[in-house]
Parts: C-alpha cells; structure tokens; sequence
C-alpha cells in the first residue's frame, strides 16, 4: 500500500450518477449526507468529479441515453475504483425491466462490486454497502485486482484499448 | 470577447438526476441555451397499455418520480375510481390526503435545502435536511417506507392508521413547525443569502401566464393557479387549505412560497389528524375502468395531469401523463438568455426540476 | 372526486390553429398539454386547456388525424407548446410543423414507439 493509499481509505469520494430511476434513491443519499445519517464519519464526500472519486455509486436502471454517459464516468475514474449499484432497478432492471428504453441494470454496462437492494433501500442499507465499498477498495489497491479482470472488462465496456 | 460553450450536466453535483444544458457565454452572461432533457426516458406510458394491467399502475406510476410518487400514484386511482364508480369514504379522502400533504412538505423542504445548497450555504442545506427527517419519520410510521409509499390503492389505502401513530405525527409536526419558521427566518432576513438569491431569474406574472407555468413558480410571481382550488379531487378546502402567493418572482420569492406552503400543510395535516373521520379504510372494488376521464392533481411542483382511457378490458389503453416541470421547461429554457453563468445553477434548482418525471 | 366539465369541440387540422387562436385567452386559459392516443388505424389528437380561478372547467380540441397527416404548430399562439408538440413527433412518429426528434428517443432507440402497432 503506497504512502496516500493510508489516507485515501480514510477518506473514499463518491462520484453519484442517476442513470434514470425514480429519484428516490437519490433522495435517501441526499438524506445520508444530511446529519441525522452523517455519512462524512466515513470521510464520505460526494464530489461531482470522476477524476477524483473513488466510488461511484449509481442507481437507476441505465437508459439508452444514458448509458453513454455511465460508461464514460467509469472510464474516467482513476484505478482502484468501485462501482456500487443501489436501487431494484439498478439490479437488472426491476419495475423497468424490458422497457424499449432501458438496458436492463447496470452490470450490463459496467462491472459492479457491491449491490444494495431494496426499493429503495434505507439509509442504513446504504451506509452498509459503502462501508463494504471501501474494504473492497482496499482489497483492490492492495492486491491491484482491478488489472486481473482487465480484458475481460475491456469487452464488456465495448472500448478498444489502445494499448 | 469570443463566445465561450460551457456544458452544465448531465452528471453535476448541483444535480440529482440528470439533465443537461449547453450554454453560449459572452463575458459570464448566457446567450444561447441547448437543453437535453430526454436522459431519463424509459418508456412507462407504453409499458402502462402494454405490460401491466389496472390494478398494477398505481406501482408503476409510482416508480415514474420518486419524490412525488404519492401523487402519480393518487392521480392513476383518482381516474380509475371515476372510470369504475368508485365512491370512497371521507376517512380514505382524509387519509389519502394527510399522506400528499406530508409528501408536499418534505419535498418542499428538499428543494428549499437543494438552493441553499448551491447558493453556497452547506450549514443551511444541513439544517434544511435536519428538520426534514421529523416529516420522513412520519411517512414512515403511516406509510411503512421513506420514499416508495404505494399508498393509495383502488378503493382505499394500504393501511390504517391507529391513535398512537396519529399522536406520534402531531408531536412530531410541532417540532417540524418550529425548526422551519427557524429556517425561514434565516431566508428572510439574512442579507447574504439575498444577494444571492433576490431579483435573481426574475418571472413577471405577464411572463408567467404566457409560458403556462405551474405549481409554486406560478405562485411565487402572482399568477393564482393551484389544482387543488381548481379541480375536486379531494376535498382541500374543509381541512384548511389556503392559496399561498408572493409577487417578488425571483429564486427567493419561490423558495419563500413554498416555505409558506409548508406552514400551510402542517396546518391542514394538524386539522386532519384531529378531525379524522370514523370508518373502513377500505371500500369493495367490482367492474373494470371503462370510457375517458381526465384527472389535475397538485404535486409539490405544480399541476400533475393524467389522461386515461379504458374499454373494459384489464389492459387501459391510453396513460398520458403530463407532469409540472414538464410545463416548466419552456420558460426555464427563456429564463436563462441574459443570466449570469454562476447564477444558472441557483434558477435550475429554484424551479425544483424532477427529470425523471418529465421524461417518464 | 367529481365528473370534471370537459367541454369537447371537434376541428380539422385545417382550422384548429385558427380555433384555439380565437379561444385562448392567456389570463383566463392556461394550455395544459397535447395528447395524442392511438385508437388503431387513426390518431386522435386532443389540445387540451382548463380555466384559472374556476372549478373543473376542461377545454379539448379533438381532431381524428391518420398517420402521415401535417399537424401545424400552435406555438405562434402559445409558445410553450414546442415540448408537447415534439413528443407528438419523438413517441408517435407524426409529422408536426417545425419539430425535432430525439428529445427523448436515443438514437438507437425504437421509432414512434407509442403506435399501437409498434410491438416492443
């Protein structure tokens, strides 16, 4: 672990994108930065730049127009990153699954590690799959896992790595 | 000076959901606005004639805001009702209207926290939030959820309510009361917060009524629209129900209506807890929606229209839902032309935009 | 909830920009939307209002269109019809004055989706 890798966990930035759900999700996380959930004791900070964030936390369930967008923030964020995915229709799609517009959750569009069900979660579940983010974050800067899947991830963004 | 692009959205931290704008700057003065407000498209209105039948679109419709889900859930039931001669009782009316009430305040409250927010003033947007948890905790202990209630059903609510819940909700909203006339103190007088806010994206009532816009934008500039005095849907005026208006037009004068429209509806949720009616909290449901009816709701933003239309069968065959910030746009789009770049995110959130129900 | 007062007129493509001009008052009117549903094999097209200060007053223009009619824009009368009459031409696929397509269909989404003969 490098010398900032030590303050990074201390202190993960999340990158927030509604890839076109209900809002409800984004209100519950607008609620946890608000005091009664206070998710900055974690050192949470949702920062709208994804060259600086170190979790990006998506909900809906990825629309055609914006599925562009989701795979360009992801491409975006420096390694080690985690994708958490919040929200039923986040999973698959839930109520919206096989809409004309929508592409069916967020792993068919980038790889996700940490998945928070419930429509929509509660606050509590939420903070519970940050905090799961962040050891999987560490477990990644550690064991640089994020460069083993790397192909395969490559083919699922549909990117050509120009190497 | 040569003309500067900037792109604002579709993902910014001033925004929750997406939506994107390209504007033309001159010297930070906007010349040219692009909107893109078709991120959110999923295509409810034709999995509603197609995928799911009537009993289910009170769920579906839900999921279309989250915010308002109350609302889009309330106006499907308002219209099937009428279209299946449903009568309900006076204790669903009033339940059904204390949960929208509730569902107005903390709406309000997220929107007036949102500007204060992006104004620059983080400790208000905690204080906002702070005060707006009391309001969840009691949609949470009538409703069973935070944010998706699914309510109101065909033929009643989900739920009833006991004495307990009732009591816990009037200790509760007297606390609420006091922390927003404590915020809304602040909004008045702090001189700060003015210069950021007042004679900023300024709507004259001339303005107003020609661009058609609705709900509490409408409101903050004059122009006396309100669905709930204009369409009987649920009966508003015996609870206590009064039209709130300002002239100013201004982000202030908006967040300000709404403040008052808050103090309103803890007014009206006081008087309903009070006087709730005796009686089932359920009525019996027969026969399928046949025939054409069109139904106004007032959501937090503004006016919430639903076409719906039936021919017996389980399927309906027309959903067409018109949402308030879908009125709004047009005149967002014209305010922005001669405002200054850094105030743009300030008028943005002053009109409290919901993406995901404008492009459904 | 009681009956709403919906006040049906029947017009042409023809006349109706000419009708609505001669109705619509922007003081007593506020325009609510343009609605179009698919009865299979014709559109029908409602321009729909409802009256400020007064209860449940609802004002539609109908006209029965096909599916390759014009339809003219209202917006030299009202101007914040634009949205509504691009989502005429985005979910249905119908040829409206002066409109853009792509508001809310991405470019590699489906064409008029909401026509009843557009399985999806």
């Amino acid at each position: 672990m490098g010398f900032f890798s030590k303050f990074r966990k201390k202190s993960p930035w999340i990158l927030h994108y509604n890839t076109g759900g209900c809002n409800g999700c984004d209100i519950e996380i607008l609620s946890a930065l608000a005091p009664r959930y206070d998710i900055e004791r974690f050192g949470m900070l949702n920062r709208g730049n994804p060259k600086q964030a170190d979790i990006l936390l998506v909900t809906g369930p990825v629309t055609k127009n914006c599925k562009d967008v989701l795979r360009r923030l992801y491409l975006e964020m420096a390694e080690p990153k985690v994708v958490v995915a919040m929200g039923a229709c986040a999973h698959g799609g839930g109520i919206f699954r096989n809409f004309y517009h929508v592409e069916n959750g967020v792993n068919n569009i980038i790889p996700v590690d940490v998945w928070i069900p419930g429509c929509a979660p509660r606050v509590e579940a939420l903070i519970d799959g940050m905090v799961e983010a962040i050891e999987i974050w560490q477990q990644k800067s550690k064991e640089k896992e994020y460069l083993r899947d790397h192909e395969k991830v490559i083919k699922t963004l549909g990117v050509e790595d120009d190497g | 000076m040569g003309k500067i692009i900037v792109p604002f959205g579709s993902q910014h931290i001033a925004l929750p959901e997406p939506i994107s704008f390209l504007f033309e700057t001159e010297n930070e003065i906007i010349t040219k606005v692009e909107a893109h407000i078709g991120y959110v498209h999923r295509g409810i209105e034709k999995a509603a004639i197609t995928k799911f039948e009537y009993t289910q679109l009170p769920y579906l419709t839900a999921r279309v805001c989250g915010l308002c889900s109350i609302t889009h859930a309330g106006a499907v039931v308002h219209g099937i009702e009428k279209l299946m001669d449903i009568e309900v009782n006076k204790r669903i009316d009033y339940l059904r209207m204390l949960v929208v009430e509730l569902d107005r305040i903390h709406s309000h409250l997220l929107a007036n926290g949102h500007v204060a927010e992006v104004v620059g003033y983080e400790n208000l947007f905690m204080q906002t939030f702070r005060a707006r948890e009391d309001v969840m905790d009691v949609l949470e202990a009538i409703t069973g959820n935070r944010v998706q209630y699914d309510y109101q059903t065909i033929g009643g609510v989900a739920r009833d309510m006991d004495s307990e819940i009732a009591e816990f909700a009037k200790k509760k909203l007297k606390k609420l009361k006091d922390n927003v006339l404590k915020v809304m103190e602040f909004h008045d007088s702090d001189y700060t917060f003015g210069l950021k806010t007042k004679g900023i994206g300024v709507i004259s009532k001339e303005m107003a009524a020609k661009y058609n816009t609705a709900g509490p934008v409408a409101r903050a500039s004059g122009l006396d629209t309100d669905v709930r005095a204009e369409f009987d849907y649920l009966p508003f005026e015996e609870v206590g129900y009064k039209m709130q208006l300002r002239s100013e037009g201004d982000v202030w004068a908006r967040n300000m209506v709404r403040f008052d429209e808050i103090l309103n509806s803890i007014e009206m949720c006081e008087n309903i807890l009070n006087n709730l009616p005796e009686g089932e909290y359920k009525v019996k449901v027969k026969g399928r929606p046949k025939g054409e009816v069109v139904v106004r709701v007032e959501a937090p933003r503004g006016e919430c229209f639903y076409y719906l239309r039936g021919s017996g069968k389980k399927v309906m065959d027309r959903v067409r839902i018109r949402v308030p910030t879908y009125a709004n746009i047009p005149i967002l789009k014209e305010l922005f032309l001669g405002a200054k770049y850094s105030d743009a995110q300030a008028i943005v959130l002053s009109f409290d935009p919901c993406m995901s129900c404008t492009a459904r | 909830m009681v009956n709403p007062n919906m006040q049906i007129e029947e017009v042409t493509l023809d006349n109706v920009v000419d009708k609505i001009k001669e109705f619509y008052d922007e003081r007593e009117w506020n325009f609510i939307t343009i609605n179009a549903t698919d009865l299979g094999g014709e559109i029908q097209i409602d321009w729909l209002f409802s009256k400020y200060r007064a209860k449940n007053i609802i004002k539609i223009f109908r006209a029965n269109v096909s599916y390759d009619a014009f339809i003219p824009s209202i917006v030299p009368v009202i101007p914040s019809a634009w949205l509504a009459e691009w989502e005429l031409a985005d979910l249905f696929g119908l040829d409206v004055e002066n409109a853009t397509t792509g508001v809310f269909i991405a470019p590699d989404g489906p064409k008029a989706p909401l026509r009843v003969d557009t399985k999806l």
